[in-house]
């Protein structure tokens, strides 16, 4: 009896003790190790390698000599933040327990946007609701969208349409989302479907197009997946439709102004967006640091990379003279632009 | 520390203790319990123990994670001189971790809930305290992971049906005036449908048609040892009360690797306690 007992427990003892076998070997987290798993994570999963000027295979010959087992986690990091640095982009981040590198961008670009001197001439007797300030400048409404990580709902949507139907004099709509670096593309779609005209046509509006890594050669992209907002028969935004932009209109909020720009009686105006459309994805290293890349990106319905921005259909800049007389040239050129048509 | 993680569990074992001891089968007075019309014996299990999950999932990380969490589980089984079914439970969701960079302390939520059905019947042995069945095992798993630390790459969902062939040895033994019987089964799964994430954990969120339901299951592929393989192996001490109910004292190994476009491994030890209801 005790001899069976004493073999069925062996035998259960020894498949776990399998389990050594069958699960994989660790990734070691040697200084060598680290590098060669970055390199071959931006290798297989980077989307930028055709769009940037960067030869990642160049980059590996120069950088894998400087790198050797005895050296620290700091030297190592330091190597490895100089590699990414030849991507030269801001989408590309590493991150460790003693530092973060975040690429920054050194181009100079007028901000275009200066909320305290709307405070000051421009926001007189705000309202909010939900997320958006509004008011009305001359016959105008005026909304302010500061960030798309704010909950846009269906009720804060009605109210401050309804509001905005319901005066007869109204002769459109300034919407402004300048300084508005993303967050959830869903309250980009949940805007989206406010705009464009009432009718009872079924219309589409093409608003941009996806490609997502999905293997990890170079070429590995899915087909485009063209995203369309379908006419909705909610209450729209009334009569002529201004989008506001500037350098630091971002990801999901450039993902939004080229959506709009679809719709015709919509015009953007101010700076070229910002890029940082793509999807960024975290990936951990075998020694705990976690490396973070764009796998997407987003194109235009004419085939423009969002990383380039979005272009407005007006340039307009809010120059440091305009600010010195309380001017938002920006914001001006869009009144002008409603009171004209 | 680690009885917050068994908490719930602790509750549970406390309860079905109570009520092992206080609710009497109908016939206790005969060996073995309830039998139905049928000649068959049931029990109800109910059951919890400590896990520790072991996982290595190339959608997640290159490192192993791994920790202790609580488990509850629920069993039915029905027994006759030659047929015997089972119908096994359990869910975890546990913080899995390592230690590679400690200061950053990173988690991965786990959770991971499975079904197990199987069906054996009874070998013909000369053999007298001592029964070999065999048969199969139908089981379905299904798994979420979120490594929060990830930006946008952090969720893995997962399933696995799949079809497979198990045995059991039983053999009686005496505790004193009582009986018991100590088992040893074991299950491996042949033929499997299983889905996991795209490459990169792709999820089309900037489709406002996106259907991340209909893409986990687009993504689902069939396959034999090579896409999913599994192995289950189960000792347990089944100790009879004097009112036809049973104590299972069990250690459970179950080992899982799925292949797609990319592998995930998981390992679980399982000691477990799970009161069975005799009715």
């Amino acid at each position: 009896m005790m001899k069976r007992i004493i073999a069925v427990l062996i035998l259960s003892i020894g498949l776990v003790g399998c389990e050594k076998l069958l699960m994989p070997k660790a990734e070691g987290d040697k200084p060598k190790e680290v590098f060669e798993y970055m390199w071959k994570t931006i290798e297989e999963g980077y989307v930028y390698f055709g769009y940037r000027p960067v030869n990642w295979d160049e980059v590996y010959k120069e950088f894998e000599p400087k790198i050797n087992d005895t050296m620290t986690s700091r030297q190592l990091y330091d190597t490895c933040v100089q590699m990414l640095k030849r991507l030269n982009d801001p989408s590309v981040a590493l991150k460790t327990s003693f530092g973060e590198y975040h690429h920054v961008d050194t181009n100079y670009y007028l901000p275009n946007f200066n909320r305290r001197l709307l405070e000051r001439f421009y926001w007189k007797d705000y309202q909010q609701t939900g997320p958006f300030i509004h008011t009305v400048i001359d016959s105008i409404g005026y909304v302010y969208y500061g960030s798309f990580k704010d909950k846009v709902s269906e009720n804060h949507l009605d109210i401050l349409i309804d509001g905005l139907r319901a005066d007869t004099n109204m002769r459109g709509i300034i919407f402004d989302i300048r300084d508005n670096k993303g967050g959830d593309i869903n309250n980009a779609f949940a805007l989206l479907k406010r705009m464009g005209v009432d009718t009872n046509f079924q219309l589409s509006a093409v608003l941009f197009k996806a490609y997502y890594k999905q293997g990890p050669e170079r070429g590995d992209f899915t087909e485009a997946q063209t995203s369309y907002i379908e006419q909705s028969d909610k209450p729209k935004f009334p009569k002529r439709f201004v989008l506001l932009t500037n350098r630091s209109t971002m990801a999901e909020a450039a993902l939004f102004a080229t959506g709009a720009k679809g719709f015709n009686n919509v015009a953007m105006m101010g700076d070229t967006t910002g890029g940082r459309a793509g999807r960024i994805v975290g990936a951990e290293m075998p020694n705990g640091w976690i490396l973070e890349y764009p796998a997407s990106y987003f194109t235009t319905d004419d085939g423009r990379n969002l990383e380039d921005g979005v272009l407005p259909d007006e340039t307009v800049h809010t120059t440091p003279a305009d600010e010195a007389q309380g001017k938002d040239a920006i914001l001006e050129a869009a009144l002008q632009k409603i009171k004209t048509f | 520390m680690f009885l917050n993680h068994l908490g719930k569990g602790f509750v549970l074992l406390v309860c079905s203790l109570a009520l092992a001891t206080d609710v009497s089968a109908q016939y206790s007075e005969e060996e073995g319990g309830v039998e139905t019309k049928l000649g068959y014996l049931r029990y109800l299990g109910i059951g919890a123990g400590a896990t520790y999950q072991v996982m290595n999932d190339a959608a997640i990380s290159p490192i192993v994670y791994s920790r202790v969490g609580a488990v509850p589980m629920l069993t039915h089984l029905k027994i006759n001189g030659s047929t015997y079914s089972e119908i096994s439970l359990r869910a975890s969701s546990v913080k899995l971790t390592h230690n590679t960079d400690k200061p950053a302390k990173v988690y991965t939520k786990t959770q991971r809930a499975l079904a197990d059905y199987r069906f054996l019947v009874k070998l013909p042995t000369d053999m007298r305290y001592t029964e070999i069945r065999v048969g199969g095992m139908l089981s379905g798993m299904f798994g979420y992971k979120k490594a929060e630390h990830l930006v946008d790459a952090a969720e893995v969902y997962e399933y696995a049906i799949s079809l497979g062939l198990c045995g059991k040895i039983t053999r009686e033994v005496t505790f004193g005036d009582n009986t018991g019987f100590l088992t040893w089964d074991l299950a491996i799964p042949f033929f499997a449908n299983i889905s996991r994430p795209y490459y990169l954990n792709r999820e089309e969120l900037a489709d406002p048609d996106n259907k991340p339901v209909k893409d986990f299951f687009d993504n689902a592929a069939t396959g034999t040892f090579g896409k999913y393989f599994r192995l289950n192996s189960r000792l347990g001490l089944m100790y009879r009360l004097s009112n036809g109910n049973m104590i299972q004292f069990a250690y459970q190994w179950d080992y899982t690797r799925m292949k797609t476009i990319n592998k995930a491994y998981f390992a679980e030890h399982i000691l477990s306690v799970t009161f069975m209801f005799n009715y």
